[in-house]
């Protein structure tokens, strides 16, 4: 049985007006996504950021359409369209900043894994893993998703070719994709280990 | 885009790491591969978690009084009772029940064009829907839905086709652009429609080819190369003849 406080449900409330379901729902993400903007835009711009994501969360909630997928997904969809919108202000430079910072909090032991509220296994876990990663896949996960760069762009920075970009972009998420994925016998793609790169 | 390509792009796509191009092959081969819309739900399963994962490892934490202020934010405001003093209820009422009738009739008389206007605006949303990722779909939401929207309206040119029509949808602080584009013939094998936009500055931009359904529907999102760019003309042609087209002296609003 689905509970009444699952996402979807609380978007369904917050969509209909219910203040206590958008509590619920900020309590439950705000963390996460203060994390994300104070990262990418500084401890002075995290806090409007965060409140204009919520705010549109509020004002969206109707649109959210749980048949198409999960409200972690829309949801996010919004806060790194709304961050990667400011970050496209500040510069490619800047863009290259914060995907190196976030790349390099990402490789630290985690500070304090019981202080995110309704911290899932998943989060840990994928935390673990991407501290585990090789560094240029570390690196190239944050441009792609923390910086919003293409895999042609993250190569015309970093100068190397493409197709290394996109081995380390391959290898990086099958890596983090297996960490998520419950124990048992190995499925899907078979994973090179970590220092098979190569340049093609 | 052979499966083993569309297969090995998977990861970059849930990460938002592809070119608007990949992106469009890959999103065609998902429309007809379950194997690796599978995956995909697998490597958007990682995404999702990634922002949490930054909040495990980041030392940095919100500050309580954030919730106050976000909740006060989106707090309806009351509706306040505009009560008329007594003596002008009679009027009041009249007025009423005058603007009541006036606006029944001319809802009346603009039902069927609303309604032929809704049935096209439910098409579009449900094309923007089925082919487009959720990410995705937010953006075309982001470029239509701000205050800052600029819509071009693209109008056919040629006679034999005089119902294709399109719109075009900038956003002054954004550098995506969508183009949706209606009522299209279909192509013979081989033919293409191409969009062709001329920038402010007066450069010749093509941001790439209209894929038309079989319902005549062809859309296109894509970035330009600057926030809030600006266009003097936009037009689709069929293997180089012009079907529909707009240009800064015609309908913008």
């Amino acid at each position: 049985m689905v509970s009444a406080t699952d996402d979807e449900s609380l978007t369904a409330r917050v969509a209909a007006g219910e203040i206590a379901a958008f509590t619920m729902l900020y309590e439950r993400y705000a963390q996460r996504m203060y994390a994300w903007c104070v990262h990418s835009l500084g401890p002075g711009r995290a806090e409007d950021a965060v409140q204009e994501i919520f705010l549109r969360l509020w004002q969206a909630a109707a649109q959210f359409d749980p048949e198409r997928g999960r409200f972690v997904t829309w949801f996010y969809a919004i806060a790194r369209h709304h961050v990667l919108r400011e970050l496209r202000r500040a510069g490619a430079r800047r863009r290259m900043e914060v995907a190196a910072e976030i790349a390099e909090v990402l490789s630290a032991p985690q500070a304090d894994p019981e202080a995110l509220a309704g911290a899932r296994d998943d989060a840990t876990s994928l935390a673990r893993a991407l501290r585990l990663l090789p560094e240029e896949q570390r690196q190239v996960l944050a441009m792609a998703y923390f910086g919003g760069l293409s895999q042609s762009q993250i190569a015309a920075e970093l100068a190397v070719p493409l197709g290394t970009v996109k081995k380390r972009v391959r290898l990086g998420m099958v890596k983090l994709r297996a960490a998520l994925l419950p124990p048992g016998p190995a499925v899907g793609v078979a994973e090179p280990c970590a220092n098979a790169e190569t340049t093609p | 885009m052979d499966h083993a390509e569309a297969h090995d792009q998977l990861g970059a796509y849930a990460l938002g790491a592809l070119e608007p191009g990949e992106a469009g092959a890959l999103r065609e081969h998902l429309a007809r591969c379950g194997e690796c819309r599978a995956d995909l739900a697998t490597f958007e399963h990682v995404t999702d978690e990634l922002p949490s994962a930054l909040a495990v490892a980041s030392p940095l934490r919100v500050h309580p009084s954030l919730q106050r202020r976000i909740v006060a934010g989106v707090r309806p405001r009351p509706v306040r009772r505009l009560l008329p003093r007594p003596w002008l209820l009679p009027a009041v009422a009249a007025l009423a029940i005058v603007l009541f009738l006036a606006s029944s009739l001319y809802a009346l008389s603009l039902r069927q064009q609303l309604a032929q206007g809704e049935v096209l605006r439910q098409q579009s949303l449900d094309k923007v829907r089925t082919r487009l990722s959720q990410p995705d779909q937010y953006r075309v939401l982001e470029v239509l839905d701000s205050t800052m929207t600029n819509r071009c309206v693209l109008r056919s040119v040629d006679p034999e086709h005089p119902a294709a029509y399109g719109k075009l949808w900038t956003r002054g602080d954004d550098a995506d652009v969508v183009v949706m584009v209606n009522r299209l013939p279909q192509p013979a094998p081989g033919q293409r429609y191409v969009l062709t936009l001329t920038t402010a500055d007066g450069r010749t931009v093509s941001p790439g080819e209209l894929r038309v359904d079989r319902d005549g529907f062809a859309m296109l999102l894509f970035a330009a190369d600057r926030r809030g760019p600006e266009y003097r003309s936009a037009v689709v042609t069929l293997d180089g003849a012009p079907l529909v087209r707009w240009t800064e002296t015609g309908e913008t609003r």
